[in-house]
């Protein structure tokens, strides 16, 4: 089981937290599925990615503790961590759109686009139905594609702008000098 | 820009793609994190199917004769075993195998059991079908409570599949007689399908009180502060709980905690013994029984077979007395799940 899954479980974390911490949630994982190996599923999987995200989650609230903590020790704002799977995001439309989408939508359309599961699967790792999460990543996909086509229509590149008067007149006078 | 243009995209910014992890699990670091798991004590006295292929089928005929002989006593066509009190009580068959438990010599490092499952599988669209998926089992566990690794492999032996009722076999053949390879593979292949919605109790046993009175509290205790709330029938979840930390196939438990146990059982109110002497597979026996209502299997009786000469558990089955809305379709008196042990040995080699 270990030597089957630790990859994508690796893989699955790695994609959701920087690099430093990855290690420790994926010990995490691989130890509470040890203490609970009477109750692993046939296929264990989504059982251990749900974990994963629990630890991730554990994570996250221990680190806006601390984020709270310099808060008040420095007297400042401490700005929130951005989402490590939106931040390593190196297309800055996708980037964009998938900031902007909310956080269950986006672990849906992540489960599915980056970790390949079915939709029982995934539905079992965000721990609704699959009918709920079927409703949930239709919804999700169309918003995405809206969100990257105003995204790319920002960013596209900016049509030449009309030369200016002068150059038009420049332009002119030539033409006619030539003619 | 369409949905699956989006998804496409999506995809194409993976920021780990499989291929950079896929040799990841040689890794020291990963060798290193598995050892480190490994040497953990587990906490859970039972173990659950762990899928092992490769192993040598060196008890292919005699997991079948098991599997046809549960797959017999679980069809309907046999009248349940009667619900009457035997001589015995169930205080004392419970005292006689703790003591059992508790003076058991030590005969080796591992137990080697093997054996059938069999369960009642819903197949088919629409009302759809019944049929009984009968599977080998095999397991070695370090004996005595001993800290280790153990295994067990459900179904590596051989499987089969049959109809549960004649209704059910005309719509079997017609389905195209699925084998089964073809049958769903789900969370539910486990030795004890959790049919009242029981939360598993992970606590250490040997931490339990030696007390039978305080025993069973502190089991309760455990899942109040594990946060798992504190089951409808305290009574039923005990015996549930118990008897599966004294299955033979994941036995992990030492004798003193067995004993514990048995104890902790034979305070139990409503469990009954069965005026059968023998089990489904006609082996002697001393049998118990506990019935309660689940919320979605109905009524259900569950057995319990102890070998008449050790504590050990030879046969457990789950019989629906009366049908519930996950298993509208099943007959009274049909075995939800029936578990089967035909060998126990023990060695000092897993």
């Amino acid at each position: 089981m270990f030597r089957r899954h630790y990859p994508r479980v690796l893989a699955f974390v790695s994609r959701r937290t920087a690099q430093s911490q990855a290690h420790d949630v994926v010990a995490d994982t691989f130890a509470t599925a040890w203490r609970h190996f009477a109750r692993l599923p046939a296929e264990p999987l989504p059982w251990l990615y749900r974990v994963a995200r629990n630890s991730l989650a554990n994570q996250e609230r221990a680190a806006r503790r601390q984020a709270r903590l310099f808060d008040r020790i420095a007297g400042g704002g401490v700005p929130p961590a951005p989402d490590h799977a939106v931040s390593v995001v190196a297309d800055a439309g996708l980037r964009e759109a998938l900031g902007r989408l909310s956080r269950m939508d986006r672990e849906a359309l992540l489960l599915i686009g980056w970790e390949g599961l079915d939709h029982d699967a995934a539905a079992h790792v965000l721990g609704c139905t699959a009918v709920a999460f079927k409703v949930r990543v239709h919804r999700a996909r169309r918003r995405l594609a809206r969100l990257l086509a105003a995204a790319d229509q920002d960013q596209a590149p900016p049509s030449p702008p009309p030369p200016p008067p002068y150059e038009l007149h420049n332009a002119a006078s030539t033409r006619g000098k030539s003619a | 820009m369409t949905d699956q243009d989006a998804m496409t995209r999506l995809a194409a910014a993976n920021p780990v793609p499989d291929a950079a992890v896929r040799d990841s699990a040689a890794s020291p670091r990963a060798l290193l994190l598995q050892r480190q798991v490994l040497a953990q004590p587990r906490r859970r006295p039972a173990i659950a199917p762990r899928w092992r292929y490769g192993l040598v089928p060196v008890a292919a005929a005699a997991v079948a004769l098991a599997g046809y002989a549960v797959v017999h006593q679980a069809a309907p066509s046999r009248p349940p075993a009667p619900v009457v009190a035997s001589r015995a009580t169930p205080q004392s068959i419970l005292a006689q195998a703790a003591a059992q438990a508790e003076h058991e010599g030590r005969r080796g490092q591992f137990v080697h059991a093997t054996g059938a499952v069999a369960r009642i599988v819903h197949l088919g669209p629409g009302t759809g079908y019944d049929v009984i998926r009968v599977d080998s089992v095999q397991s070695v566990q370090p004996a005595d409570g001993r800290p280790g690794e153990g295994w067990l492999t459900i179904g590596e032996q051989g499987s089969s599949v049959r109809p549960l009722t004649a209704a059910d076999a005309a719509a079997y053949a017609a389905d195209g007689s699925p084998g089964p390879a073809a049958l769903p593979r789900d969370g539910a292949q486990t030795l004890h399908p959790d049919l009242a919605g029981d939360q598993a109790y992970a606590g250490v046993l040997g931490d339990l009180p030696d007390d039978p009175a305080r025993t069973g509290a502190a089991m309760l205790a455990w899942l109040a502060e594990a946060g798992l709330g504190t089951p409808a029938d305290p009574q039923g979840w005990l015996f549930r709980t118990g008897t599966t930390l004294l299955d033979t196939f994941t036995d992990v438990a030492a004798g003193t905690d067995r004993a514990k146990i048995y104890r902790m059982l034979a305070g139990l109110a409503g469990v009954r013994t069965l005026a059968a002497e023998a089990d489904p597979l006609g082996r002697p026996a001393r049998a118990l029984a506990y019935t309660a209502p689940t919320p979605r299997h109905g009524l259900v009786e569950w057995q319990v077979y102890l070998g008449p000469d050790s504590d050990r558990i030879t046969y457990t089955q789950a019989v629906i007395r009366q049908p519930g809305p996950a298993n509208a379709g099943v007959p009274a008196g049909a075995v939800q799940y029936s578990t089967a042990v035909t060998a126990v040995t023990w060695s000092d080699k897993p």
